[in-house]
């Protein structure tokens, strides 16, 4: 009877042996391949995350020299203060795409509070949202229509608007806006629904008269006829000062639009543009590039590659990361521990049919590859079992793991920069009333997929260790002399 | 012809006591032999030493006129000598008939049937079988094993006297109709009686009786 023989038998005529072996190698391959499972999914989206938010930097005015500042009076209420240095513009923007590789896109910006009306003049009714702006909403109610002004965003590709690309907002009907539209504007769903517009619908962009009234304008020059091109989507909830400034009764529009109802902005120009790279892990080279081009004054401007956003999603993915790793090695070493333990007491327990065997003419090396054959047998569908097992418990402690580094980064204060605030809300816009997203939940799942290379690993390593175990645990027959058996076996 | 034989052989766990001492013996085919004495004499190391377990200190063993040596101890367990014991040592998780295909050279059923176990035995759990049925298995095994000496260390020591008397049988008729060498190490004076020859150690010395 060969030792393959004896060992088949033994696994199955010995059930409760077998099972107890089962369960514990399966527990610990379990263990195991979803911590590998959890580490490579928390790498895919360390690498998504940087994809997605790594690979931003940003130009703006370098405001510091203080004699590039004018004051200039504002109406018959006082004066006001402008910048006057270099601005940021399109041509800026276009330069540096044409003189520097692996930039994929950028978006120059700006902020602005205009009226909207619909084309016979009604103002549109606006989206109500939870904001607590302490009663200043209605205090601001006194002054005209001030209540009624919406965020205008002048962008000059909407496609690469920072809430665009973080995933806050998405298009669901139309297209984006770039600065060659003329007169176009993208507003959202539920706004457009609120006030029965569609694709294609014209709306009036005005000033509003509290602020024309302050400034001196006529509201009635101010006043730009533009058509709805796209509708877009907040997906996940934010906050803003006024309610009427919320992002669900933005609008986005170009420079060119807001210039005409609002000069003063067009006299300030972008506030920043944002450049995205190809490449995230290129982004220091290409931002010194960026700052040593000839037409780039660092008195006029500051680039600095802010990854303020992907710090904040990266962090907890890291700290995931680094949990599972140690959880990994700390199974393993436990796991080898237990399992020779477990193998060793299994051999003692069979000291009497290793004499037997012995006494039999088999070789120690028969007897000691009998157990490990019998190990191997039982580790091949203990491993198999566990793929199906790890799946769950690697989908459920993944996220698990994720909500506990997450939460208590938030605790913690969070990464530095633009990213997550304390209480775990997301400013994406520096802009002093720049609306505050809620943490996007989908920038830090984890798709947790057991990889195929997690299972070769899991065979060769599991077998691998079961192989020393049973070596070791097999020291004491290996070791023990015919004669000592003979007199056991008596 | 003596298929073992002891020649001078001296044996000591410690260098200093001999369990053995100037140990001469013959062991031929066909012949049953009771090896007595009282506890401790070394009857169980003179069993080793002819089963390959153990090496004598001083002195010689032959199997088939040829001397052993010490790497030649595993073949020789399992190609010339095959053990009973008196906890007849079976492998639990076997049936009567797996046991004895471990080591064996001939068809184990018609062994089997031969030291008295039916069919429906054979294929029992050998924990379900009685002491005397679990021997007789085990003589089935060392038969099977084609070996031409079966060493036997006390085979009745835990059966009752009907058992032993009928496994005492099975052992001379393996002697004397399967001309095996058949060694008995054994207190059972009935069975040292049924014996063709009775070695008696004392003082480390084997008298023949």
């Amino acid at each position: 009877m060969s030792l393959f023989q004896r060992a088949f038998l033994y696994v199955t005529r010995k059930r409760a042996k077998t099972a107890v072996l089962f369960l514990l190698l399966t527990v610990i391959a379990t263990l195991v391949l979803s911590g590998i499972a959890i580490k490579s999914a928390v790498r895919t989206a360390q690498l998504n995350v940087r994809q997605a938010l790594g690979g931003i930097f940003t130009m703006r005015q370098n405001t510091s020299d203080s004699s590039k500042w004018k004051s200039q009076k504002v109406g018959d209420f006082g004066y006001q203060s402008f910048y006057t240095g270099e601005q940021l513009s399109v041509k800026l923007a276009e330069m540096i795409m044409d003189k520097v590789d692996g930039i994929r896109g950028y978006n120059a910006g700006a902020t602005s509070y205009v009226v909207a009306t619909n084309a016979e003049g009604k103002v549109l009714a606006l989206l109500e949202s939870e904001t607590d702006d302490g009663g200043l909403g209605g205090l601001l109610g006194s002054y005209g229509d001030f209540a009624s002004t919406v965020t205008a965003f002048a962008d000059t590709n909407t496609e690469f608007d920072s809430y665009f690309t973080g995933g806050y907002l998405e298009l669901v009907e139309g297209r984006h806006i770039t600065y060659q539209d003329t007169d176009k504007v993208m507003l959202s769903k539920e706004l457009a629904e609120l006030n029965g517009l569609k694709l294609g619908d014209k709306l009036i962009l005005r000033m509003s008269e509290f602020k024309a009234s302050m400034t001196g304008k006529d509201v009635g020059k101010t006043r730009v006829e533009v058509e709805v091109v796209g509708l877009f989507h907040a997906t996940a909830k934010s906050s803003t000062m006024l309610s009427n400034w919320s992002m669900d009764n933005a609008l986005y529009t170009t420079m060119d639009v807001v210039g005409r109802v609002r000069p003063e902005v067009l006299q300030e120009g972008y506030e920043k543009i944002n450049f995205y790279v190809n490449d995230p892990a290129k982004l220091p080279e290409i931002v010194n590039k960026v700052n040593s081009l000839p037409d780039i004054d660092p008195t006029d401007f500051v680039v600095d590659a802010d990854t303020g956003d992907a710090d904040a999603v990266m962090k907890p993915l890291a700290n995931v990361d680094r949990l599972v790793s140690i959880l990994v090695l700390l199974v393993i070493v436990v796991g080898a521990a237990v399992l020779y333990l477990v193998l060793a007491g299994r051999v003692r327990e069979r000291a009497n049919e290793s004499g037997i065997l012995l006494s039999l003419g088999m070789s120690r090396k028969n007897i000691v590859c009998q157990y490990l054959a019998e190990a191997v047998f039982i580790a091949v569908f203990a491993f198999a079992f566990s793929v199906f097992t790890s799946g769950i418990v690697a989908r459920t402690a993944g996220a698990r793991l994720l909500d506990y580094t997450a939460a208590k980064e938030a605790q913690e204060g969070g990464a530095e920069g633009l990213g997550t605030s304390v209480d775990g809300s997301t400013i994406v816009d520096s802009g002093d009333f720049a609306p505050v997203f809620e943490r996007k939940e989908t920038l830090t799942e984890i798709e947790v997929d057991i990889p195929v290379s997690g299972i070769w690993l899991l065979y060769g390593a599991g077998i691998g260790i079961i192989f020393l175990s049973v070596l070791a645990a097999g020291l004491p027959v290996l070791r023990m002399k015919p004669r000592e058996i003979f007199a056991r076996m008596n | 012809m003596a298929v073992m034989e002891l020649r001078d052989v001296r044996y000591s766990y410690d260098g200093k006591r001999n369990i053995l001492k100037n140990a001469d013996a013959e062991f031929e085919e066909g012949k049953m032999y009771a090896v007595v004495g009282p506890s401790g004499c070394g009857k169980t190391t003179l069993l080793s030493l002819l089963g390959g377990l153990d090496f004598p200190v001083e002195g010689r063993i032959l199997y088939g006129g040829k001397e052993l040596n010490c790497d030649g101890l595993a073949e020789h367990r399992r190609e010339h000598v095959a053990f009973v014991f008196q906890n007849f040592n079976l492998i639990d998780y076997l049936t009567p008939k797996e046991n004895v295909s471990l080591t064996s050279k001939l068809p184990p059923l018609p062994v089997l049937e031969r030291v008295g176990l039916t069919g429906e035995e054979c294929g029992r759990c050998v924990q379900k079988l009685s002491g005397g049925q679990q021997q007789r298995v085990a003589i089935a095994r060392a038969l099977a094993s084609d070996a031409r000496v079966i060493l036997a260390d006390e085979p009745t020591g835990s059966l009752d006297e009907e058992t032993a008397g009928e496994i005492t049988m099975i052992l001379k008729e393996c002697a004397h109709k399967m001309n095996k060498c058949v060694v008995v190490v054994t207190h059972s004076g009935e069975l040292a009686k049924q014996a063709d020859v009775v070695l008696r150690l004392k003082k480390g010395e084997i008298w023949k009786d």
